[in-house]
């Protein structure tokens, strides 16, 4: 075959075989950390209409916050960047901007319907510029069996003391703790010691500060009182230890309220928890979104944005999951079963914080993760623990790791 | 020939080069690699640790008391299934269960057994024999003897394998001479089955010792950070703090322990038992 002849087959097959790029939809991948009732309603109910409507794919994959940054980073240095777009724990936000892996958005990009809470809406600006959008706010709130606090007629604790006398009330009674504290260490204990702190008056950051001093105070005070669990206890086996009765009362995210509901146990009930020394108060996690350096489909990326923040989808994650929304006019139909907790929910974002975000965070996860182990598990002095930790939380601060 | 030898072994050569000593290498160099040049530093930041002691004391501790159970459970599993024809197979298959269950399932299993909630508190208390439900994982020791015995649950029919093909191979004529000698059975069992079984109990040790080490989902599906091996430390030193030289650092600790328990072994054992 003459050579000529040969290349011009060649290209005709080539050209048979190659798909039409135009034809070829778009797979956009959209990464976050939910809970598998909270992943179903995503993928059945949330991303289709927006598949149809943009013409695409959404590929949406389960990746915990804690390794969002080493993934991305991986992608980086592989020089192939393959998540368009993720959801990310509002307190794991500095490693991403520190590690230059998160897209700073326009004032065009990041214009934002109004009807979006103006203190959420703050939120995602780091260094003076805005990374990150709003998406889901979220808040612990408490759950109490109401069967056995009826049973010893308990009214759910309020203030720190009533929680120190159903603490005794239960352990008296049982001879066994039946409060849970999220002890298991990292995230989850550190988040509610935050919450804590600050309804204390106290500053997380500094283990000096008197309201600081007085959390773990009260901490070794309950130690005795908390239920065995407490020790392997973090946001998914707290709601096992609720659901076994191990445990009768503790604080957690609302995923739970669902779990709980499906599992038929109905005497749990929820309310927004109980005030410090100080004040009542409470964590304002949840999730935020933001683009990669080097996301392929950068633009499909922000349309789904603004559909994710669309008072449609706001409304469905409300009504079926009972997720707080980030959106003022997003009051749709709230299953009855969900009424109470969606109003614990609304009652503990009254009284919101936001966790300072620090290039710190994962230093200052470890050393107050270590302050709770040993005053709680170890029954260690808290004046013969925190002053060496308040010395490394300094000097971590002042080195900025 | 010389040449194709050389040629079949490059697939092998070239899997154990891509996929252990390249990751090995790293893993070291990680370990090693400071902001400006090579460093300890990484080894004296988590050998200063306390809870980084703890992982090492609960890892050796774990090994030590989970393979003691597994080589007692499992050469007494394979003493009787040697002797036994009937139903041997049945048996046998019913003993080999545990190990096709994932270790995560095998964790769920244990943990609703042993839970302040759980069936052997449930068990107890309905007995008489506790009045108070007992946190099977809240003190150290018991922790330690709890993820223990549910490793041994999990993987001691992996040790009854390796044994009773140890024990099938052992020729009868010899513990017909020693019968014929007047040998009683703890003599024919010190006399000719121990010395023979040897091998096999090298490689039982050496193949369940290795994992012992590297004990991972077990004990952070059981207990949870409260009882820190080495493998869930650098894992934790990694995910949750971003470190990635410490949790190197950890692994290649990890790593040098299992050399040495194996080393030491072998020493005492003599390294021509698993070269046989």
């Amino acid at each position: 075959m003459r050579p000529g002849l040969r290349g011009a087959i060649l290209t005709v097959l080539v050209g048979l075989a190659a798909p039409d790029p135009a034809a070829q939809a778009a797979t956009l991948i959209l990464t976050m950390r939910l809970a598998d009732a909270e992943w179903q309603v995503i993928r059945q109910d949330v991303l289709p209409p927006f598949e149809q409507e943009c013409g695409c794919r959404v590929r949406a994959i389960d990746v915990p916050p804690e390794s969002l940054t080493q993934r991305l980073k991986a992608m980086r240095a592989a020089g192939r960047m393959e998540i368009d777009l993720f959801a990310q724990d509002n307190m794991r936000l500095q490693e991403l901007v520190d590690a230059g892996l998160v897209q700073t958005l326009s004032p065009a990009e990041a214009k934002m319907d109004p009807a979006i809470l103006p203190a959420l809406a703050a939120e995602g600006v780091l260094d003076g510029r805005r990374y990150f959008l709003p998406f889901r706010p979220n808040v612990q709130i408490t759950y109490f069996n109401a069967k056995k606090f009826d049973a010893d007629g308990l009214a759910p604790p309020r203030t720190w003391d009533a929680l120190l006398a159903v603490g005794r009330t239960f352990k008296a009674k049982e001879g066994i703790g039946r409060v849970l504290f999220q002890g298991v260490g990292g995230a989850p204990t550190v988040t509610q010691l935050y919450e804590w702190i600050a309804s204390a008056g106290g500053d997380p950051f500094d283990f000096a500060d008197p309201g600081t001093v007085a959390t773990f105070r009260f901490l070794h005070t309950l130690a005795p009182l908390l239920s065995p669990d407490s020790r392997r206890a973090k946001w998914d086996t707290t709601n096992d230890a609720l659901a076994q009765e191990s445990a009768y009362i503790a604080q957690n995210w609302p995923f739970g309220v669902r779990l709980l509901h499906d599992y038929g146990k109905t005497g749990i009930r929820t309310y927004s928890g109980w005030a410090g020394p100080a004040r009542e108060a409470h964590v304002i996690g949840g999730d935020v979104l933001g683009i990669p350096v080097g996301a392929p489909h950068k633009d499909l990326a922000l349309r789904l944005i603004g559909y994710l923040q669309s008072r449609a989808v706001q409304e469905v994650l409300a009504a079926r999951l009972g997720w707080p929304t980030i959106r003022a006019n997003a009051t749709g139909a709230v299953a009855a079963w969900l009424k109470p907790s969606v109003e614990a929910v609304q009652e503990a974002m009254r009284h919101g914080i936001f966790r300072k975000n620090v290039p710190y965070w994962a230093g200052y996860e470890r050393i107050a993760s270590e302050a709770v182990e040993r005053i709680l598990w170890r029954a260690q002095g808290v004046s013969e623990v925190l002053p060496p930790l308040a010395a490394r939380l300094d000097a971590l601060r002042r080195g900025g790791r | 020939m010389k040449r194709r030898s050389l040629l079949g072994l490059a697939p092998i050569t070239l899997y154990l080069g891509a996929l252990t000593l390249v990751p090995l290498l790293s893993t070291l160099w990680l370990s090693l690699a400071g902001p400006g040049g090579l460093t300890l530093e990484y080894y004296r930041e988590i050998v200063g640790r306390y809870q980084f002691g703890e992982a090492v004391g609960n890892t050796l501790g774990i090994t030590a008391l989970g393979l003691s159970l597994e080589l007692v459970l499992g050469l007494a599993a394979a003493l009787a299934l040697a002797g036994t024809r009937r139903g041997r197979a049945a048996a046998q298959i019913c003993l080999l269960i545990p190990l096709g269950v994932p270790t995560i399932v095998a964790a769920a299993v244990m943990r609703s057994v042993f839970s302040t909630v759980g069936y052997l508190n449930e068990i107890l208390l309905r007995l008489g024999l506790i009045r108070l439900p007992v946190d099977w994982v809240g003190e150290r020791a018991l922790a330690i003897a709890t993820v223990a015995l549910a490793d041994a649950w999990k993987v001691t029919p992996l040790m009854l394998l390796i044994l009773l093909a140890g024990l099938e191979a052992i020729p009868g004529e010899l513990y017909e001479a020693a019968r014929t000698d007047g040998a009683s059975r703890w003599r024919q069992f010190r006399a000719v089955t121990l010395p023979l079984l040897k091998p096999a109990l090298t490689m039982a040790l050496i193949v369940r010792g290795v994992d012992a080490f590297r004990i991972f989902a077990l004990p952070l599906a059981l207990v949870g950070r409260d009882l820190p091996v080495l493998s869930t430390y650098a894992y934790l030193e990694y995910i949750e703090y971003g470190s990635p030289h410490t949790s190197a650092a950890s692994s290649v600790i990890l790593l040098l322990m299992i050399l040495l328990a194996v080393g030491s072994y072998l020493r005492l054992a003599g390294p021509e038992e698993v070269l046989r």
